[in-house]
């Protein structure tokens, strides 16, 4: 049966959340006007200056709030993808989400050159879904999905809408590169707007996500166990498969595309509470909002009134994570 | 009759009290001027500084490859609290220093204006786009916004007086000239409706970019520039890069252009003449227009010539 070394140590999630509160905490001090926590804590709940409190309230919150949110919706992609296809490398851009969206949001904008702002990540999301259909379609073969082949195929869909994006970028106006910028991932300018914008789809889709733990569990097993366990593996797949995508599209719509969550969070979770998907999932979220909270307010706070975005950030340490992953994985073979 | 009226008007003006400020999103009303105004690009700045008013925040940050303030505004500019960059600016650090006013680029800032709004009114007028004649109305614009409309009249009137005496050196028969901003990696032309090409021109020296797909400013490759010909070019550079255009300049290709056989390739700092784009910047550019001996054709000598490699 399964090793008995991971022993579910169901305490790291309650300490997890803890530690995600501190740091919003630290996060909402953070930025062009400093102020320590106790300030923070005092402008929220008591008397307060006027500036201050709308620096909370109308900036920070919000922006911190769509920054965790986001965070935990591409480190559950990542959880759903490093089970599934049974590979600690995997992470949303094997599915084509990234290069999905990049692609929709730059065609939206040549066609329609006065896309109202919002409508541009929510077309990057659709992108990045159909952006999952097209890798699907293309690694189903005789009515079934190898992970090793859905991952291949992935990095060519990956690699060729993103070439193509680069063809039409060549041609296009400066003004259209001036709109990418979201797609670099950056919570800059996040407000109460965008975050509402997030929510339901998040709302539907993370219960579901939690509802189906034990069907996960199944998959990441291998295909010979969950075959013998009774389970229909290919419809199993293309649900746990698109949600993954669902999730990650979720979060491109929010924060555009944040480098290396999707595969830092799941793996560093998966280190602290094992490979079981019930505890694997709320850590790997968790762990995920950590890391784009941390992330975005040191970018607020390095260099103030500076911003670096943190997609830069979580890139800058996840680059260097992915090698250790690489080479570690490489080593066991 | 005609007389009351006249003089009931100003009255009936005053017993409103509002200044009315037409922009590129609508119209800013205004009950008295504001004092407090936040400025997220150079030429708004310039102008403000010019009038005499000093922001209370002004995007001179560095990033995203943005080069901070132009060196001819440094000096001036000093103690203006900086808000960020112009392409990121901190929206806490607008928010801090309380604006009632904040002036954004119509072009650049267009994604963030909702945000903007809700910290307070803003004013978009096209700058980085704008040609001269829209800036100059920026001044009026910006002069009416924080009380200043006779020195902004003022200002401008001595512009003119200025533009008149440098298109006294202009030699009207030179042929059309090209003007370019180029970086370690880009070319970029700056039509004859861009702020210098349309400068330029009231200068009397014609240019011969156009806009293209309605862009005031484009890129172009060495082939290009060679397809076209110009017989005097104009580059922009920055004395700490190593601008594209030098590279092209060992390129068989570059001795073949007319500008470059007639000793017309003039060079003078990018940051002073195109990012600036106000009052202040406009003087420094008529000084070195006429000194370097562009306006009337001669042959670019000492400082203002171009560097080969």
């Amino acid at each position: 049966m399964i090793k008995a070394t991971h022993r579910p140590k169901h305490s790291s999630i309650p300490l997890l959340a803890l530690l995600l509160c501190g740091l919003g905490i630290l996060a909402l001090g953070t930025g062009a006007v400093r102020m320590s926590p106790a300030e923070v804590v005092q402008a929220l709940l008591g008397p307060h200056d006027e500036t201050q409190a709308r620096i909370l309230y109308e900036l920070r919150l919000p922006r911190i709030l769509v920054g965790a949110l986001c965070g935990a919706l591409f480190a559950a992609s990542g959880a759903i993808l490093q089970g599934v296809v049974r590979n600690p490398l995997a992470s949303p851009d094997i599915v084509g989400v990234a290069a999905g969206a990049g692609l929709a949001a730059v065609v939206n904008l040549m066609l329609l050159p006065n896309t109202p702002a919002w409508l541009l990540p929510v077309g990057a999301s659709a992108g990045a879904l159909a952006a999952f259909g097209l890798v699907y379609v293309l690694a189903r073969q005789s009515g079934e999905v190898l992970p090793i082949r859905l991952a291949l195929i992935g990095v060519a869909v990956e690699a060729s809408l993103d070439g193509l994006r680069r063809l039409i970028l060549v041609r296009a106006d400066d003004s259209i590169a001036q709109a990418l910028i979201f797609l670099s991932g950056t919570v800059y300018g996040a407000d109460w707007e965008r975050l509402f914008r997030v929510l339901p789809f998040a709302a539907v889709l993370i219960p579901i996500t939690l509802l189906l733990h034990r069907r996960l569990d199944v998959l990441s097993f291998g295909d010979e166990t969950a075959k013998s366990l009774g389970m229909r593996l290919e419809p199993a797949r293309l649900v746990a498969l698109a949600l993954a995508a669902g999730l990650a599209a979720v979060a491109v719509m929010g924060v555009g595309i944040l480098g290396f969550v999707g595969l830092i969070a799941p793996h560093a979770a998966r280190l602290l509470v094992g490979p079981r998907f019930g505890l694997l999932l709320p850590a790997s979220m968790l762990l995920g909002a950590l890391l784009v909270v941390a992330a975005d307010a040191l970018g607020r706070g390095l260099i103030p009134p500076i911003e670096i975005p943190a997609g830069l950030l979580t890139t800058l340490v996840g680059a260097p994570y992915f090698l250790y992953l690489m080479r570690k994985t490489g080593r066991v073979r | 009759m005609r007389k009351i009226l006249l003089s009931v008007l100003p009255v009936l003006g005053l017993g409103l009290a509002q200044i009315q400020v037409k922009h590129e999103l609508g119209t800013l009303s205004l009950n008295a001027p504001a004092k407090r105004v936040v400025v997220l690009e150079y030429s708004f700045l310039d102008t403000l500084l010019a009038l005499g008013v000093t922001p209370v925040g002004a995007a001179t940050g560095t990033q995203g490859g943005d080069r901070g303030l132009p060196p001819y505004l440094r000096a001036r500019a000093e103690g203006v609290t900086s808000i960020g960059s112009r392409a990121q600016p901190s929206l806490e650090a607008i928010l801090s220093v309380r604006p009632e006013v904040i002036i954004a680029d119509a072009f650049v800032h267009r994604d963030l204006i909702p945000q903007l709004q809700r910290i307070a009114p803003v004013v978009a007028f096209q700058s980085r786009r704008g040609s001269f004649d829209d800036l100059s109305q920026q001044v009026l614009d910006i002069g009416r916004m924080v009380g200043k409309e006779a020195q902004a009249r003022q200002l401008l009137e001595d512009q003119e007086r200025l533009l008149q005496k440098a298109r006294a050196f202009a030699n009207p028969k030179a042929p059309p000239l090209m003007t370019a901003v180029s970086t370690p990696n880009s070319f970029t032309v700056h039509s004859n409706e861009s702020f210098i090409g349309s400068l330029l021109e009231r200068l009397g020296r014609k240019n011969l970019a156009r806009p293209q797909n309605n862009q005031t400013q484009y890129e172009l490759s060495l082939e290009g520039l060679v397809a076209l010909n110009p017989a005097t070019l104009v580059v922009f550079t920055a004395p700490d890069e190593t601008p594209i255009v030098r590279s092209w300049a060992r390129n068989p290709l570059w001795t073949r252009l007319e500008a470059v056989r007639r000793g017309r390739v003039f060079e003078f700092d990018r940051d002073n003449w195109t990012r600036g784009r106000g009052p202040l910047a406009t003087r420094f550019i008529l000084a070195e227009l006429i000194n370097s001996g562009l306006l009337a054709d001669k042959p670019a000598g000492g400082s203002f010539a171009f560097k080969a490699p």
